[in-house]
């Protein structure tokens, strides 16, 4: 059994935060490293040491392998925590940490490398006789041929990157004309976030529900499933809402899906908190891929389940027990979780960038919220516009509904645009309340974001409010508060 | 911080909280928030007139993934002229109106700021 005193952090914002809360509550140090853009951050602040690991570029911070290490190896780290995003679901990362003596929290190098190359996933899961989308994938294969295949799949069809996730590197192409097109931008996508150009094709199924199983592979080789997640509420691949359990799946169809998710993870020997990822349609389920990695949305599954996944992992990666006892992960009660962009939702989701002003997050019974900033930080222009998450819990979905719009009410948030707007409008469209929508939700019901329209009355506020409002200098937090009385760390 | 004034919106009497920085002010209202920009300095923003089709402009700061058209091309509405990628994404901006290029002020792998003057057209005139 391994012990960590110290675990390094190689990733920001939020899920950053969310980290070292896990390592306090679990008595060991933090090291988060850092690049130059974030040292104004709440995960700055509240890590107990900070490294800056280099420039602003992800590039040459948060996904340079060996910046990371030598990082956590200066401030004598026994483990690095990924997060999510940036070298998470990087094998080479992960063999790099372990090879300098120092323990990977996640999955072996192997898993990733396995489920990372999405054709190799989509092999294994045939092989293991789990349905997939059909479609083509193929080495070294030329854009003629890709495009031969796109037509043989027959239109709508989905062109994703070989090294993709989280929605990066994937193009919907409706006709032939779009294909070359579509073909390179993801071939671009690819090779520019992943280093991977590799593309195959799938059918895309336009009228899917995409629900996925939290699974966890604990230290004696016992593989949970942690029940499922519906995140139909996309935007361009990206999850905007998601909510455990999912809204509308027969518990019969659940219990197939959770057994399939058992097998995938049992085949691969998984170990730690992994994703499969499914597309339903039709009462049928296809494998889409799998993640291993911790999502963005598993507070969902926390709030449901009464369990916490980052501690889970944490004492996982030191062989110790989850102090789960299978019988008695029983879902109860209904959770939803909004993704805060900085973005204008009037032009399409473009992102929002700028110090941030006052904010106000509603906190209460049944609320939560993950932030990376505090006032007088900035969101700046070298990361995922991705700023928090508010997570509710109640008793029914209804009950959650509701509440999630009254705490988003009564969110503020000053100095950059957010999607807040725009989530409420989600909130309250028919077909989401129902709980029958796919992913095609957004494309359908607000393809670019709101729309403006005239408000006078809107206007006149403004124009009044300009002159009886002063200016506000902005403090920075980390140097208006002071570092903690309980701050020992050091910084360079 | 923030300041608290009483207003008269959408019918009923509430508090709007409100906060200025900079030009803007920022205003959160019956369960919304808004933000509106000083008329009086707005013009030392940029110099694009509303509407303009004629100048594509980088809408954030960013990396130019991939110039699609060259100057002396014939474009039509909608048509991809440049591909760039901000914040992770990559964004296409595309012909607001059928036109011919006039000038590419741009190159693969470079670095744009914001409001930034990427390509001008020659828009047709019907």
């Amino acid at each position: 059994m391994r012990a960590f005193r110290k675990i390094a952090i190689a990733n920001r914002g939020e899920v950053a935060v969310r980290i070292i809360n896990a390592c306090k509550e679990l008595g060991i140090e933090t090291v988060l490293l850092h690049s130059e853009a974030d040292k104004s951050t709440k995960a700055y602040r509240a890590a107990d040491e900070a490294i800056c690991i280099g420039p602003s570029a992800v590039g040459e911070s948060y996904l340079n392998i060996q910046a990371n290490i030598q990082g956590a190896m200066a401030a004598g780290a026994d483990a690095v925590h990924p997060g999510f995003g940036f070298l998470s679901e990087n094998a080479d990362f992960a063999e790099a940490v372990e090879s300098a003596g120092m323990t990977f929290i996640g999955p072996s190098a192997e898993s990733i490398r396995l489920f990372g190359d999405k054709i190799s996933a989509k092999r294994l899961v045939q092989k293991a006789g789990g349905p997939v989308i059909p479609g083509f994938e193929g080495d070294d294969v030329s854009m003629d041929q890709l495009i031969q295949e796109a037509d043989r799949i027959g239109y709508p069809v989905i062109c994703k990157a070989a090294a993709g996730g989280g929605g990066r590197g994937l193009k919907v192409i409706h006709s032939k004309d779009e294909a070359k097109d579509a073909i390179e931008a993801a071939q671009r996508e690819g090779k520019n976030a992943f280093g991977d150009a590799r593309v195959f094709l799938e059918k895309y199924l336009d009228r899917a529900k995409h629900i996925e199983f939290q699974i966890f592979g604990d230290a004696s080789g016992q593989v949970f499933s942690l029940l499922d997640r519906e995140c139909s509420v996309q935007r361009r691949h990206q999850k905007v809402i998601e909510e455990a359990l999912s809204a509308d799946l027969p518990d019969s169809l659940r219990e197939k899906m959770s057994v399939a998710a058992i097998k995938i993870g049992q085949e691969a020997k998984y170990k730690g908190a992994g994703t499969v990822e499914f597309l339903v349609q039709d009462g049928q389920f296809y494998f889409l891929e799998m993640n291993t990695r911790l999502q963005v949305e598993h507070p969902v599954t926390e709030l449901v389940l009464g369990v916490d996944l980052v501690k889970a992992q944490i004492l996982t990666a030191q062989d110790k027990s989850t102090g789960w006892d299978s019988s008695k992960l029983v879902p109860r009660g209904h959770s939803i979780e909004c993704r805060i962009y900085a973005e204008d939702s009037y032009q399409n989701g473009l992102p929002s960038t700028g110090p941030l002003g006052y904010m106000a997050w509603p906190y209460g019974p049944g609320r939560r919220f993950e932030v990376g900033f505090e006032t007088g930080d900035a969101i700046t222009e070298y990361y995922d516009s991705m700023m928090a998450k508010v997570i509710v819990w109640d008793e029914s979905r209804p009950r959650a509904i509701e509440k999630m719009r009254e705490v988003l009410k009564q969110t503020v948030v000053f100095g950059v645009q957010t999607n807040i707007g725009y989530l409420l409008e989600i909130l309250s469209h028919e077909e989401f309340v129902m709980g029958t929508m796919t992913t095609k939700f957004i494309e359908t019901y607000f393809p670019t974001g709101l729309t403006k329209t005239e408000d006078p009355e809107l206007d006149e506020l403004g124009e009044s409010l300009m002159p009886q409002v002063g200016p506000t200098k902005v403090l920075n937090p980390a140097g208006s508060s002071g570092p903690s009385p309980f701050y020992h760390g050091w910084r360079i | 911080m923030f300041q608290k004034i009483e207003v008269e919106f959408r019918g009923q009497k509430q508090w709007a909280l409100c906060q200025k920085m900079g030009d803007t002010l920022w205003v959160h209202v019956g369960g919304r928030t808004y933000h509106f920009t000083d008329p009086s300095k707005r013009s030392r923003s940029s110099s694009k007139s509303a509407g303009d089709a004629s100048q594509i402009l980088a809408p954030m700061p960013g990396k130019i993934m991939k110039v699609l058209v060259e100057a002396g091309q014939s474009v039509s509405q909608g048509q991809t002229l440049v591909a760039m990628e901000a914040m992770k994404m990559e964004y296409n901006l595309k012909a607001e109106a059928d036109g011919e290029v006039a000038e590419v002020r741009v190159r693969s792998d470079e670095q744009v700021q914001k409001d930034q003057l990427l390509v001008r057209l020659n828009i047709q005139q019907d």
